[in-house]
């Protein structure tokens, strides 16, 4: 909502007085800020159209994704199977369609858990201080210490190799170095002059984390986010390589990526390159729409020229 | 300052110890253990046999005397042998990490020498098209995994160039030319992937800094546009963009373990990802926690920088 | 929500349009039965490939000299042959240690399947009439390799009586070795072994390639053979790094006199397929095994000069082994209702191209002259989904069940076969098979336990040509090495008649019965597999592919017949 400076007020009272001022319409908005940020509505489009997918996989897969045809296996793009078919003849642009579920799950409940839980860590860390951040964060760089691969692959070794344990794994790979990030985040806005003065009011401690300290920690959560989801999926994929994430038949990009379509690179390469450019567009997706969100939400770059 | 660095220093045992913990517990839950993996392709062996050699690598005493054993081994430097081989760790040991280290090195080189250029380009051109260039190709280096480019490469180069990094890894001091071919390839692939985390961190954060109030008097004093921003905004910049370089070290020192099987280097990676199939324990806890020393002396390197860097976060 | 279960129910919401594309004729059903029925008429067992699967020896005169590079997929877990039969191991130990007996190589083989057994470290061998006692007359000075401890002292028979004892004290050779009674050396060069019960083919269990005669100084100075190879083979280990290179030279002492040809033999530690390709696409390696014919093709395209030799199959190492000890796999019913289930023709046709056997436990040649065809499998092996259906509803699972199955990927392959088998099993008996891929230890350790519930992707060893091995030892219900839980007392009695019958006929007669029961009562269900194919470089001399034993895994001791014609 638009706010005009008391100077100019006086000449726009009258103004002011006979109409009464209209706020743009949402779609006024959305357009105004598509203009302004085309990459992030090209992202947001490219999400939508990935959470658009998921949903209506059923409808908008031609082929079952589990159905063997070995008869036909890897059949190069063609009319009936325009992604070609994999090494048991089973319909590639049917797996990839099903398989934005699988990302989707993997990069949001891996990225969700671990951000929410980090985020919560840092806050009370940095926050509190004292002992309890000492033994928190003590704890978080005990597990940081343990390179991020090798603690996953450990995770889901110990507990059965599928999609679930592997993005738990994700998940508290991702926690401490959140925490840590967030807790830094949070150190520095406790510095911030407004904060003091909160805290001398007598401001309560929730009131002064969300008004505070949580706007200054967004964007760096938000990045860092951005930064994991694609990054999950790309664990997952890495797992899958080492055998320990998705089992097959489960259409997920990471797993069709490491199994057939390496082996196959040469002899039918499109079992590689579609797995990888749907990797690749929800990894773009995913960031570029995370950099949009902070450029509009940031409040320090609200006002530029 | 010195009070600061004993502290943090005296705090990194409790880190130390929790990471011991938690990889010999994480080693003990795995189902199957070294035993097993060494009767690999054959075993029939009789329990009786198992029970002796269990006995004689003492895997049948309660877990926290083997811990106990353990932390006796890794405080006198003096790591045993491998369960699985045989062969004393330190000798394994002296003979990977100068393969991790070397490609480790590389890594992070060329990774900044694309990551920090780019990235300031970006900043400093937000929303023109370089910018839009850059963070796109930024991004897709992320979203290929070092595994697929690395068959790429070496598939094609041997197709098309018909060469390939000769096989049977030499060290640097031994053959230097014949190490760098061994090495250029696997260190761009995962340079690569780092750079484009890099990268984005540097844009973002540089951006913001940019912002600040400090920033828009130095550009208000008139100083050339270059020296504002090299001087005053990266160093700030950079705080967030040490944490993740100094987290890329940490997956470097043993996340590498895709690029070195593909490129056939005998590095930390292949070797813990290795003992882990294999449940070589002494293998893992010991790689582990150099790993974990390692990192816990760069964290501390990392906080000293950040309040060096920003002398508004004061260290208590 | 697990995504397994998201998977499952993507699968059961696909069933209205599966039926309703079947219905109008154009589901899978319909067309794919359209096409087997075409090409199972024209389908052979094992269509020939456009490669040979032998290759006579050169008869060029011999050059000596050369290395020959090796990018080797293993690396071996340990040096001491006790504790492993791993090819990491033997594909490089097999030319610095010998054995007692051995089987022809490249250059005296008169084709593929020539087994006919030789000495090696032996001159000469006999039995008694009761086949409990054999008598080795050892060959006069073979020396030892003249490296320390050994200094290139002679081997005596003691040695072998030493390496024997070993054996059967400990180890994954411990069976082999535990059926010998006592041993006697009358004299340097002679050794008398006496059996607890009688064997024909004792042996042929002494010329497995596992069954390497070691040095007793290095195990009594050492305390095991982990730190040190010294043997009395054609080959000197002069440098082995894990995880980088081995290092072999030419043992300028070796008994057989002229050989070997090479100078050196180096194997470079690569694990990665694509890039072995690579080495071998850029001469950095001499020799490669390929999986397929289309892997092939795609080679030669950059090297058409490579030297593709088939590597001829003569049995199947995996199967689908089921917890046939318990229910409901006890039930004879349910073992043939799903080895019925499944088409194991269309795995040939389509995964293997056409290319594989249909799968079988014993190698052919020792109960058939040729390959066996599908008829020869019997009536369970036949692909027969109604009668499947049938059979499982009248051992009470007319609604099928859920099961598991866990397996270690040892190729790709593997696991497009798996799946295929997942899919029949669900679409024809509806049999829900849950997979599991597991890390190599995981998978080994529940497989050989032997205590796994539901099913396994099993396997039997590559190595071994002993028939007796390969029967009573997989077989019999007391032996440690039976990773199938056969319990059958029929088997049990066959196998050790087997291994008392001395005549070659007879030996044949009952290896068939053994084959028919096996399939008759679906005791282990062996599924399609191709050996592969070796390439080599140009300029590689007598590398006729002899089967079970491919030149660069254990059939190694070949490579002293090598010789490089540049």
């Amino acid at each position: 909502m638009p706010t005009k400076p008391m100077s100019t007020a006086t000449a726009d009272v009258a103004v002011v007085t006979a109409q009464p001022i209209v706020p743009p319409s949402r779609v006024q908005a959305l357009w105004g800020l598509t203009k302004r940020k085309p990459l992030g509505a090209a992202a947001a489009s490219i999400l939508l159209l990935l959470v658009f997918t998921a949903i209506f996989a059923d409808v908008l897969a031609p082929y079952d994704p589990l159905l063997t045809r070995p008869e036909i296996r890897l059949a190069p793009p063609n009319w009936q199977h325009p992604f070609g078919t994999d090494d048991i003849g089973r319909d590639v642009l049917s797996r990839i369609i099903y398989g934005t579920r699988i990302s989707l799950w993997v990069g949001l409940l891996a990225v969700g858990i671990g951000t929410l839980a980090g985020t919560l860590i840092g806050l009370i860390s940095g926050y509190w201080e004292g002992w309890l951040d000492l033994g928190l964060q003590r704890i978080m760089d005990a597990l940081m210490t343990i390179p991020g691969l090798i603690l996953a692959l450990a995770i889901v070794s110990v507990l059965t190799p599928n999609t679930t344990n592997a993005m738990l794994a994700i998940a508290i790979v991702i926690i401490p170095g959140n925490s840590r990030i967030v807790r830094g985040a949070v150190l520095s806005a406790k510095q911030n002059p407004y904060v003091e003065a909160a805290r001398a009011l007598g401001c309560r401690h929730f009131r002064i984390i969300v008004s505070h300290i949580l706007p200054n920690v967004t964007a760096p959560i938000l990045i860092i986010a951005s930064i994991w989801l694609g990054n999950a999926i790309f664990i997952e994929a890495s797992l899958s390589f080492l055998g320990l994430g998705t089992q097959p038949p489960t259409p997920s990009w990471g797993l069709m990526l490491s199994s057939t379509g390496r082996a196959f690179m040469e002899q039918a390469p499109w079992l590689a390159i579609f797995p990888g450019l749907a990797i690749s567009l929800a990894v773009l997706g995913f960031n570029l729409f995370g950099d949009a969100l902070r450029d509009v939400w940031d409040p320090k770059l609200r006002g530029r020229t | 300052m010195y009070k600061y660095v004993l502290r943090r220093l005296i705090l990194a045992i409790p880190v130390l110890v929790l990471s011991s913990l938690v990889v010999f517990g994480l080693m003990r839950i795995m189902p199957g253990d070294a035993l097993t993996a060494l009767m690999a392709e054959s075993g029939n062996v009789s329990p009786r046999e198992l029970q002796k050699l269990r006995k004689e690598l003492r895997l049948d005493l309660p877990y926290y005397e083997q811990y106990l054993i353990w932390i006796r081994q890794m405080v006198t430097f003096n790591p045993g042998d491998s369960i699985f081989t045989g062969e004393p760790i330190a000798v394994s040991l002296k003979k990977s990490i100068p393969v991790t280290l070397e490609l480790a090195a590389l890594a992070m080189a060329f990774g900044l020498l694309i990551a920090i250029p780019l990235g300031v380009l970006s900043a400093t051109r937000q929303d023109k098209l370089s910018d839009y260039v850059g963070r796109v190709i930024a991004i897709s280096g992320l979203s290929f995994p070092d595994f697929w480019l690395g068959t790429l490469v070496i598939t094609f180069a041997a197709i098309w160039f018909n060469w390939i990094p000769p096989l049977g890894y030499t060290s640097v001091w031994e053959a230097p030319w014949r190490n760098v071919q061994q090495f250029l390839l696997p260190a761009a692939v995962l340079g690569l992937r780092l750079s484009a985390a890099t990268m984005r961190m540097t844009r973002s954060t540089l951006l913001e800094v940019l912002r600040e109030d400090y920033v828009r008097t130095a550009w208000a004093k008139g100083l050339g546009e270059r020296l504002i921003i090299y001087k005053h905004a990266l160093k700030n910049a950079l705080i967030p963009v040490v944490t993740i370089v100094g987290g890329q070290l940490g997956t470097l020192l043993a996340g590498t373990v895709i690029v070195e099987t593909i490129f056939a280097l005998p590095g930390m990676g292949r070797l813990t990802v290795e003992a882990i199939v294999f449940r070589d324990y002494p293998v893992v806890q010991t790689n582990v926690m150099l790993v974990a020393t390692v990192l816990v002396a760069l964290n501390l390197l990392v906080d000293l920088t950040y309040a060096w860097l920003d002398p508004r976060i004061h260290y208590q | 929500m697990s995504a397994n279960d998201q998977a499952h129910g993507v699968a059961r919401q696909s069933m209205k349009r599966r039926d309703f594309l079947r219905r109008t004729g154009w589901g899978s059903m319909g067309l794919t039965g359209l096409i087997i029925g075409v090409s199972r008429s024209r389908a052979l067992a094992h269509p020939p490939s456009p490669y040979p699967s032998w290759l006579p020896a050169s008869d060029k005169p011999p050059k000596r000299g050369g290395t020959f590079t090796f990018a080797a997929p293993w690396d071996p877990p340990v040096l001491d042959p006790r504790l492993t039969n791993s090819v990491g191991l033997f594909h490089f130990a097999g030319l610095v240690y010998n054995r007692l007996l051995r089987y022809p190589f490249a250059d005296e083989a008169k084709s593929n399947t020539d087994f006919t057994l030789k000495g090696d470290l032996a001159e000469s061998w006999e039995g008694s009439a009761d086949f409990k006692t054999w008598t080795f007359k050892l060959r006069q000075g073979v020396k030892w390799q003249n490296v320390p401890p050994l200094n290139g002292r002679e081997l005596v028979a003691d040695d072998v009586k030493y390496c024997y004892e070993a054996y059967a004290k400990e180890g994954v050779q411990s069976f082999t070795f535990q059926e010998i009674d006592g041993m006697e050396t009358p004299d340097k060069y002679t050794i008398r072994i006496h059996l607890k019960s009688p064997n024909t083919m004792f042996p042929q269990n002494v010329a497995e390639f596992v069954t390497v005669i070691f040095p007793r100084e290095i195990l009594e100075e050492d305390g095991d053979l982990k730190k040190r190879m010294i043997g009395t083979g054609p080959f000197i280990l002069k440098e082995h790094t894990r995880k980088v290179k081995i290092v072999l030279t030419r043992n300028p002492d070796y008994f057989d006199k002229g050989y070997p040809y090479l100078n050196e033999y180096h194997i470079l530690s690569t694990p990665d397929a694509a890039t072995r390709r690579a080495a071998f696409r850029t001469g950095q390696s001499d020799a490669l095994g390929l999986q397929s014919l289309s892997d092939v093709e795609t080679v030669r395209k950059t090297n058409p000069t490579a030297v593709v030799e088939e590597i001829s199959t003569v049995l199947s190492p995996f199967g689908l082994t089921l917890a046939q000890d318990k229910p409901p796999f006890n039930d004879v019913r349910v073992r043939r209702a799903i080895s019925m289930a499944i088409d194991r023709q269309k795995h040939v046709d389509t995964l293997y191209e056409g290319h594989a056997i249909l799968g079988w436990g014993i190698p052919y040649f020792y109960f058939s002259e040729e390959r066996p065809a599908a008829s020869d499998l019997g009536p369970y092996w036949q692909y027969r989904p109604e009668e499947a259906k049938k059979l499982l509803a009248e051992a009470g699972h007319p609604n099928g069940f859920e099961t598991t199955l866990f397996y270690y990927e040892y190729f790709p392959q593997m696991t497009s076969q798996i799946q295929l088998v997942q899919q029949d099993l669900k679409r024809n008996l509806n049999i829900e098979l849950k997979i599991t891929k597991n890390d190599y230890t995981t998978y080994f350790g529940r497989y050989a336990e032997g205590k796994w519930d539901g099913t396994a992707w099993g396997f039997q060893t590559g190595y071994a040509i002993s028939l007796d091995e390969r029967t009573y030892h997989y077989l019999h219900s007391k032996s440690p090495k039976n990773y199938f839980r056969v319990n059958d007392p029929v088997i049990d009695e066959l196998v050790t008649a087997l291994r008392q019958t001395p005549d070659p006929a007879e030996q044949r007669a009952i290896t068939k019965k053994i084959m028919a029961h096996e399939h008759d009562q679906v005791l282990r269900m062996w599924m399609p597999y191709e050996g592969g194919f070796a390439l080599f470089q140009p300029h590689l001399r007598n590398i006729g592919q002899l089967d079970i034993r491919t030149h660069y895994g254990y059939g190694a001791p070949t490579m002293a017949r090598l010789w490089l014609d540049k």
